[in-house]
């Protein structure tokens, strides 16, 4: 068990591709980091809602959506209607239906809808009807996540940002200010060429500006859906060979996520324990799976 | 000579000396689980031998290895080592493997319930009644006085219908009630596999749900 730690972290589980183990991942990590004793706040960035109807359910994300008690209501309140509103407020506790040694896993959710997506454009169209320019609508955003989400870490241990595929603003702001972006991607050619383009468009020369800042640390890449066929492992050593350079642009999760049915079916919600949610009859999924990637991304946040 | 080893004095030997088995790492934790587990699913297990695990191994190992039984399993422990509690029998997991963590501290189990009345000797009381009750000696009569009885409990009445107050239908009515979708069902039975799927692969209420319009929404 981790006690509480002086200031919790955030970090973003991204990637511009989709159908790589975003959310799988989110999931894995809030799980596990929640076992451990910590804390654990998952905002979901994505407007497909996985990240929400994992941990709440479809009926209670349905509350909640007609609630007015998810990200886009609070950034349609706060960004295009200007008016006020507090973020902790739109914040469900105790969602998760997962049980460790007789409690609850200790996971937050702020939820989104699939109205986000149409929100983030009203909130393109509102701030370039108050003549922002790109550049500061950028800043727009990104202030608005240091005073309202930034402080989140404060009450949490860990946030964890489920971010959407293709980048929307938010979840580029999310991105830049995470103290960590672990990048999910399958050990393959196509998933690997999306990793070129999203480090190009995040970390690449001439990415930050004025009013967005480039991300603290360099991307970690953590290879989910492994499957050990000659192609990933061939894919896999160039990820090694690349992270393990001198001017390495990224670091690289030594420990591979392995393509599971225990972890497709850790997205449902079914009551479970964590030890029997993450149980895999193939492998000894807690021990050498989840425990080790947990020790990295801490590791990655203490030091790197 | 020793014609076999001494398993235990083996595994004491791993255990202090773990540098020297480096490839067996996490097969000591499969193998270490799977030998707790068994000690706990064996037949012959009572409250004191539970108690006897937890203080060999302490509590939380204990915990960790009931969290990886089944329900099912957990359940039938429970319910066997404290079979006269009242909430058990139809509570849901999480108390079950509350419960069998707290009987395994110091919780004492619930006391049997004090021996009813004898009832007064069955064949007794029948030969009284048929003197006094012509009608017993007829079995239609009989019968029809067991239909009576059946009317009068539901549950005896339809003995083939499965009656909607067991614990899948309470876990379900509490789902219900938390707004929850209800959960899937455990392993899928062979050949059984889409049971339980729902009819509308598309249905979902919180896709079709709206915001509230803003206070300050503009069209």
């Amino acid at each position: 068990m981790t006690g509480k730690l002086p200031t919790g972290k955030l970090v973003a589980v991204a990637n511009m591709k989709g159908g790589v183990g975003k959310t799988t991942s989110v999931v894995m990590l809030a799980d596990a980091l929640a076992a451990g004793g910590a804390s654990v706040l998952v905002i979901d960035l994505d407007p497909q809602a996985s990240a929400s109807v994992c941990f709440a359910g479809d009926a209670i994300l349905a509350e909640m959506i007609t609630g007015g008690r998810t990200l886009d209501y609070y950034l349609g309140l706060r960004i295009v209607d200007r008016d006020k509103a507090a973020l902790p407020d739109f914040i469900r506790d105790h969602v998760s239906s997962t049980t460790h040694l007789g409690e609850p896993l200790p996971i937050s959710l702020l939820a989104s809808g699939p109205s986000l997506r149409i929100v983030e454009r009203e909130i393109i169209y509102a701030l370039t009807k108050r003549k922002f320019s790109m550049h500061a609508i950028e800043g727009h955003l990104w202030k608005l996540f240091q005073e309202d989400f930034a402080p989140l870490r404060d009450q949490y241990d860990y946030v964890l940002f489920d971010c959407a595929p293709g980048i929307s603003p938010m979840t580029e702001v999310a991105i830049r200010a995470s103290d960590l972006v672990v990048v999910a991607c399958i050990s393959d050619f196509l998933s690997t060429y999306g990793l070129k383009a999203f480090y190009e468009t995040i970390w690449g020369v001439g990415s930050a500006s004025e009013s967005m800042l480039a991300p603290r640390r360099p991307p970690h890449v953590l290879i989910t859906r492994w499957q050990n066929t000659k192609q990933q492992a061939t894919t896999f050593a160039t990820l090694q060979a690349s992270a393990a350079a001198q001017d390495a642009r990224f670091r690289l999760f030594r420990t591979r996520v392995p393509q599971s049915a225990a972890l497709a079916n850790a997205l449902t919600l079914e009551y479970q324990t964590f030890a029997n949610k993450y149980r895999d009859a193939t492998r000894d999924l807690i021990g050498e799976v989840i425990t080790p990637v947990v020790a990295e991304l801490k590791e990655a946040l203490d030091g790197a | 000579m020793a014609l076999e080893i001494d398993g235990l004095a083996v595994l004491c030997a791993i255990a202090e000396a773990p540098e020297a088995f480096p490839a067996i790492r996490s097969d000591v934790t499969k193998a270490a689980h799977a030998l707790v587990t068994k000690q706990l699913k064996a037949r012959s297990l009572d409250l004191p031998g539970l108690r006897a695990v937890r203080e060999a191994l302490g509590p939380q190992p204990l915990a960790l290895i009931v969290d990886g039984l089944k329900d099912a399993e957990v359940k039938a422990l429970a319910t066997r080592l404290d079979k006269h509690h009242p909430e058990l029998k139809d509570g849901p997991a999480v108390l079950h493997r509350r419960h069998l963590m707290a009987l395994a501290g110091t919780l004492a189990p619930v006391a049997a319930p004090a021996a009813k009345p004898k009832p007064v000797n069955a064949t007794a009381r029948k030969t009284a009644a048929k003197a006094a009750d012509p009608r017993a000696a007829d079995p239609k009569a009989a019968d029809t006085k067991a239909a009576d009885t059946k009317a009068a409990d539901p549950k005896a009445a339809a003995p083939d219908v499965p009656v909607q107050n067991g614990p899948a239908a309470k876990t379900a009515a509490k789902t219900a009630a938390e707004g929850r979708a209800a959960p899937a069902h455990g392993k899928p039975t062979a050949g059984k596999d889409t049971a339980g799927a729902p009819t509308d692969a598309l249905a979902s209420a919180a896709m079709a749900a709206r915001p509230p319009r803003r206070p300050r929404q503009q069209d």
